[in-house]
């Protein structure tokens, strides 16, 4: 090798970028080579590893002229075919470039969520990006709603008497689930509260409207074209249609998002860096300083808690420690089940089944409660009105209530559990609340498919005995008991921000006794109860949604008014969160919650669109014996092996298949996560000699080799002239 | 909009467009973002002014980093944290979130690489750990009673080491504050971690290599390494 320059190595400082270390040798005996390179900077030079080669904008800049004139010269030189073609492509992917800057210009709330950010960390922020998604998603529902079933009826109503050929089937007193004063055509309220409170129940009036099933004509909507009668929309197919479509679109998206998230989600857990993690992941978007202060306090604290948890780990536990802990834990368990449990029975057994035997002669065929009773009760005093109350709505209230109170509650108890790492604890506590939410919505539709059950032809297990009850629209029925669910949860939702948030913050800014003495703060936002509350008012839309037409409407407003309420308390009555679960790291988890309670809606729907009759009296399947007639229909008239195919779908054997299917995938993506980790540790192993082999190639260069080991002599030395150093730090500081 | 309009024209605003990952609209509201900081010195000396760092760190944004010295070191061609314009957008370009995320890498390296020698050694660990916890240390305020009570401890401890010593400095104060959230051993014991985990080449530092590899993989870095205008 020849010799070259000693103080080339001092100077060297190569400016461009990803030099190739092969490269370099050669490159170092031919100076003027290097000097006329138009990547390497001839102002200074230095050593040759000094990390990322970054051109700065002037630099840059001078390339990008370059590199245009050279381009300007070539074109000039290219035939005129080729020429065209060249402009062509470029115009083409400058407009793309174009389009997509300007669809990103179209943030939905960038500008709110950019200040909650800038406020509360990116932490927070993921909570309402995750709400934007869902107005996404609501949206694309409401359109699809709006347009192919809801317009299309309104249309449909409008020319029914019309003089049209038209095989619209509609007469409003099918409608025999309505106000028991709607007679005759006609609408008889009782009185203006009367009317509101039918507003807030879903019955009475609203039944009528557009928001319910039992409103929506059935039959097809044809034209007399040229003498023939044309089908020009099937109106009830549609209906089926947009339902079940739907919801395939939304699973299929998700799965397809999870299983994109598995891999790398996955494939970091075996390669975890969780100091690395801690460290070096400074959340840059915070610009509010005492934000930026208190984000200090919290990564101090979890540095401190992370080294005492790995100090721990090595720390093994006398057996009657833990049998102490095993039976505590099982007490707590069972505890947090019983209150889980509790909350189901409260609205199952007391509730409805009170209410069914004590209604039973005082209601309509609809299960509303007659006038006579109503006057009844009328001249009932307070406390017996409060309690009609109570009846009416209980099973709403319960369920929303309990979403408030029982995450605190699980939290308390999960206080007492002592497990040895808070990220234990607060997983616990985070499966504990999915699982009751999901569990509350679960059990209350289920017991509406009781409720509605012998009014839709079924008999065991959807029958018992305390049901008394017949609808002629169990359809509407549902519909308005999701319609109160979703109103009660939303009132209940604005109580709790109000009390829990505002008013606390007020009272506290008022009284240095609670904040000084008492050290009473401000409520943290928890990032993993607002998620999974979202979760929850999800599952209520997806429900209702084949019910209640106009249900992707109510959502998007609500999503909404949450996005807005809940920015406007998070940024003047919340701090940032302390110890963060679900952050902007956890999309994956996100997506798997949403996902779970989608499948829990799917069987519901599944169940009811397969297996229950429709209402014969009102809605747009009311002169079919099944929700897929249809689709029968359209496939009846097409090839035989379509028939077979569909007819096998129908069966409920496609369930158990579909599920082995679904296994299977999960299986795969699952073995191919574990591959990926193999993966990556060979990777690693296969990096990490690279690195020595550069190394050693890097040794080759004058210097280099001593300044390395000068390095590592710092390192060896660290206690005593890192204690020095750290001193020295610290006073500059 | 209109001092943005008058001092670059089209061409320059495309060409900016080309050299960062803004738009041409983004490049104005960056450049009225850098003269709402010295609107005088914008004035006088058109477009490209030079500011101090002071001057730039009045900047909310980057006002609550821990990091906005440094930051500004790495980003401005002198090294001191003054900035021209270009510099600023380039920096505020860099820190977006379209930058790609190898662009972040490359430039959290930079940032966290105090001494500016390749490597990101112990030191240098020991300082950003330092660095992060800074802002809880200035922004705890002591009651007068706990500063009499931080002043009589150390008063007592030093007359028992038979060093005399009346008056505590704000420095020594901010260690004291410092050492109450995170201890010395406990910053080396961190800084050690780290490097096992990201050292890929057992060279007791963190070579670029090494964190261009780990910092692909962790998450939330992407989302996290970015400052929005």
């Amino acid at each position: 090798m020849e010799e070259f320059d000693e103080d080339w190595s001092d100077k060297a400082s190569v400016h461009s970028r990803n030099v190739n270390v092969n490269e370099l040798s050669p490159m170092l005996f031919k100076e003027e080579k290097l000097e006329k390179d138009p990547r390497v900077s001839s102002a200074d030079y230095g050593t040759f590893c000094t990390g990322p080669n970054i051109l700065t904008l002037s630099k840059r800049r001078d390339i990008l002229r370059e590199q245009q004139t050279n381009f300007r010269e070539l074109e000039i030189s290219l035939k005129k075919s080729d020429f065209i073609s060249s402009k062509f492509a470029t115009s083409i992917s400058v407009s793309l470039r174009r389009a997509k800057s300007v669809q990103k210009s179209f943030r939905v709330c960038g500008e709110s969520i950019k200040q909650i950010e800038g406020q509360l960390g990116s932490g927070v922020g993921t909570y309402f990006k995750v709400i934007v998604w869902l107005l996404k998603i609501n949206f694309i529902c409401m359109i699809l709603s709006l347009g192919l079933i809801v317009g299309p009826g309104a249309y449909m109503h409008q020319i029914r008497n019309s003089s049209l050929d038209h095989t619209i089937i509609y007469n409003k007193d099918d409608l025999k689930c309505t106000n028991p004063n709607f007679v005759n055509g006609s609408s008889v309220y009782v009185d203006a509260a009367n009317s509101l409170l039918q507003f807030f129940t879903g019955t009475g009036w609203m039944e009528i409207t557009p928001m319910f099933y039992g409103w929506y004509p059935t039959g097809n909507l044809t034209r007399n074209l040229k003498g023939d009668e044309k089908t020009v929309y099937y109106f009830s197919l549609a209906y089926f249609a947009v339902g079940v479509f739907f919801f395939f679109l939304a699973l299929l998206f998700m799965l397809f998002n999870l299983s994109t998230q598995l891999n790398k989600s996955a494939a970091e857990q075996f390669d975890s860096k969780p100091y690395a993690t801690q460290i070096l992941t400074l959340d840059y978007s915070i610009s509010n300083i005492k934000t930026s202060q208190q984000n200090s306090v919290k990564i101090a604290q979890a540095m401190r808690e992370k080294l005492i948890e790995d100090a721990q780990r090595g720390i093994e536990r006398d057996l009657w420690t833990k049998v102490k802990l095993f039976l505590l834990r099982t007490v707590t368990n069972t505890i947090c089940l019983a209150g889980m449990v509790g909350t189901v029975y409260m609205y199952v057994h007391k509730i409805i089944t009170e209410s069914s035997e004590k209604w039973a002669n005082s209601t309509d065929s609809c299960g509303h409660i007659r006038n006579e009773a109503l006057d009844d009760i009328q001249d009932k005093d307070i406390s017996e009105q409060l309690s009609t109350f109570w009846n009416t709505y209980s099973a709403s209230i319960i369920v929303s209530a309990s979403n408030v109170i029982l995450p605190n509650f699980f939290k308390q108890v999960g206080s007492f559990e002592k497990y040895r790492f808070q990220s234990t604890r607060v997983g616990i506590t985070l499966i504990r609340m999915f699982t009751m939410k999901l569990f509350n919505i679960a059990a209350y539709l289920y017991i509406l498919l009781i409720a509605v059950g012998p009014s839709a032809g079924q008999q065991e297990p959807w029958q018992t005995p305390d049901n008394t009850l017949f609808y002629n629209c169990w359809e509407n029925y549902i519909a308005s008991q999701l319609y109160q669910l979703l109103l009660i949860d939303f009132i209940v939702f604005c109580i709790a921000l109000l009390l829990g948030e505002v008013l606390r913050s007020y009272i506290l800014a008022r009284s240095s006794f609670l904040r000084d003495r008492l050290g009473i703060t401000k409520p943290e936002f928890d990032i993993a109860q607002n998620i999974l509350d979202l979760v929850h008012k999800q599952m209520i839309f997806w429900s209702g949604f084949y019910f209640a037409p106009l249900f992707p409407v109510l959502a998007v407003f609500e999503v909404l008014s949450i996005f807005y309420l809940k920015k406007a308390s998070a940024l003047s009555n919340v701090l940032p969160p302390q110890t963060v679960v679900l952050n902007h790291q956890s999309t994956f988890t996100i997506n798997c919650l949403f996902l779970i309670s989608l499948l829990v809606v799917f069987v519901f729907m599944g169940l009811i669109i397969f297996n229950f009759h429709p209402s014969p009296t009102c809605g747009p399947f009311r002169d079919t014996s099944r929700f897929t007639d249809p689709l029968s229909n359209v496939i009846d008239h097409s090839g035989v092996f379509k028939r077979y195919i569909i007819d096998n779908i129908k069966t409920t054997s496609i369930v158990v298949i579909l599920i082995i299917l679904t296994g299977l995938v999960i299986y795969y993506y699952r073995s191919l996560a574990a591959s990926r980790a193999v993966t990556v540790s060979l990777l690693t192993k296969q990096v990490r000699s690279e690195i020595t082999e550069k190394q050693a190639l890097l040794d080759l260069v004058p210097g280099h080799r001593e300044r390395r080991q000068s390095r590592a002599q710092v390192g060896a030395e660290g206690e005593e002239l890192g204690t020095k150093k750290l001193g020295e730090i610290s006073t500059i500081l | 909009m209109g001092q943005g309009t008058s001092a670059y024209d089209q061409s320059e605003l495309a060409e900016f467009q080309d050299l960062t990952y803004f738009t041409k609209r983004e490049v104005l509201h960056v450049h009225k973002r850098f003269a709402e900081l010295a609107p005088e010195k914008v004035k006088q000396h058109g477009r490209n002014p030079t500011l101090t760092k002071e001057e730039i760190l009045l900047l909310p944004e980057l006002a609550a980093n821990p990091f906005k010295e440094r930051i500004l070191e790495v980003f401005s061609d002198a090294g001191d944290g003054n900035m021209n314009f270009e510099q600023f957008l380039d920096m505020m370009s860099q820190l977006s979130s379209k930058a790609p995320l190898e662009t972040k890498i490359d430039f959290a390296f930079k940032i966290y690489d105090f001494n500016e020698d390749g490597q990101i050694c112990e030191n240098d660990l020991q300082k950003v750990i330092l660095f992060l916890v800074q802002p809880a240390v200035t922004g705890a305020t002591l009651t007068s009673d706990e500063r009499n009570q931080v002043i009589k401890n150390q008063k007592s401890c030093r007359v028992s080491n038979k060093k005399e010593e009346t008056v505590l400095t704000e420095k020594e104060i901010s260690a004291i504050v410092r050492n109450s959230l995170i201890t010395d051993d406990q910053i080396k014991k961190l800084a050690q971690k780290v490097i096992n985990e990201m050292d890929m080449d057992d060279d007791g530092s963190i070579s670029y290599l090494d964190f261009k590899h780990g910092m692909s993989k962790l998450n939330g870095f992407e989302e996290s390494f970015k400052v929005t205008l």
